[in-house]
């Protein structure tokens, strides 16, 4: 029998290292993951004004008022899945907390507003290059029966090559038109209505900003 | 060149780097989310630099790892004090 010939490389400093890499790596991926975990909450979302904003249609919609009570928060759909791909998202993100603090008033509910389908459209592209995987972690296209006839159909045939966001849009948020049919105009004269601003205030705003 | 060219010095300061950033990203983490207060977006400014600074040492650990086995690294690194 031959004699198994060990690699001479191991020694007690190798071994020390591995332990202690193995321990601080171990200890990296749980403190991602638990990281990962606190910031994708609604809780720690809404600890930006402009978030709460945002928020607070969300409180109103089915995502967070299902009649079956499987509730999404803020992560289960913006963030993606995988510590490695959620990091990155946070990682990403931080550019989010950069434009709060040196970028417009967006804690204002005008700007907020103002700047909205912006945020709207980056979110749907987000979505569709993603083909929509954070939809996809509850909602699976196969056993979408509905109550129609031809819900089941749509699903199977139409939207054969379509992703979810593609359809399914303003579903939680407020409601932002499709970036092909938008007119920023038309979105300025209705947030000064609503807010009760002068005609041309928004423009004049949306330019300051 | 000669920033890839690794000796003994160089390889313990990226290994405690490395280490510093790792337990420096862990503090300033916990520190954002329970010591920190919530004023003017530190909370979130102290997270932030602290993923940053937790994702930046297994990189220096690695970048550290990858220059001591590049050709040429042996030589100096197999004068080093145990």
């Amino acid at each position: 029998m031959s004699k198994l010939k060990l690699p001479l490389f191991i020694t007690r400093h190798v071994l020390f290292a591995l332990l202690i890499g193995g321990v601080a790596g171990i200890g990296f991926m749980l403190f991602l993951t638990e990281f990962d975990h606190l910031t994708s909450s609604e809780a720690f979302c809404t600890t930006c004004h402009s978030m709460e904003l945002v928020a607070e249609p969300y409180r109103q919609s089915p995502h967070y008022k299902p009649t079956s009570g499987v509730r999404a928060s803020c992560g289960d759909c913006h963030v993606s899945e995988g510590v490695f791909a959620a990091t990155w998202d946070h990682f990403i993100g931080g550019k989010d907390l950069f434009k709060q603090i040196f970028g417009p008033e967006y804690d204002d509910p005008v700007i907020n507003a103002l700047h909205l389908p912006e945020a709207a459209f980056a979110a749907r592209e987000w979505f569709k290059k993603r083909d929509s995987a954070t939809c996809k972690r509850c909602h699976v296209k196969e056993a979408i029966f509905g109550s129609r006839p031809d819900t089941l159909l749509i699903h199977r045939e139409d939207a054969k090559d379509k992703t979810c966001i593609e359809c399914h849009y303003n579903l939680v948020h407020r409601v932002v038109p499709a970036k092909s049919v938008f007119k920023r105009d038309k979105w300025n004269r209705m947030i000064e209505q609503e807010y009760g601003l002068q005609p041309g205030e928004a423009d004049k705003l949306l330019g300051d900003h | 060149m000669g920033l890839l060219k690794i000796g003994c010095k160089t390889m313990r300061e990226g290994v405690l780097v490395s280490s510093i950033f790792f337990i420096a990203g862990i503090l300033m983490i916990l520190a954002g989310t329970n010591v920190v207060p919530d004023l003017f977006y530190m909370q979130q400014v102290v997270m932030f630099a602290g993923l940053l600074l937790l994702l930046f040492a297994p990189l220096i650990l690695i970048a550290t790892f990858l220059l001591s086995v590049l050709p040429g690294a042996k030589e100096n690194l197999d004068k080093c004090e145990h």
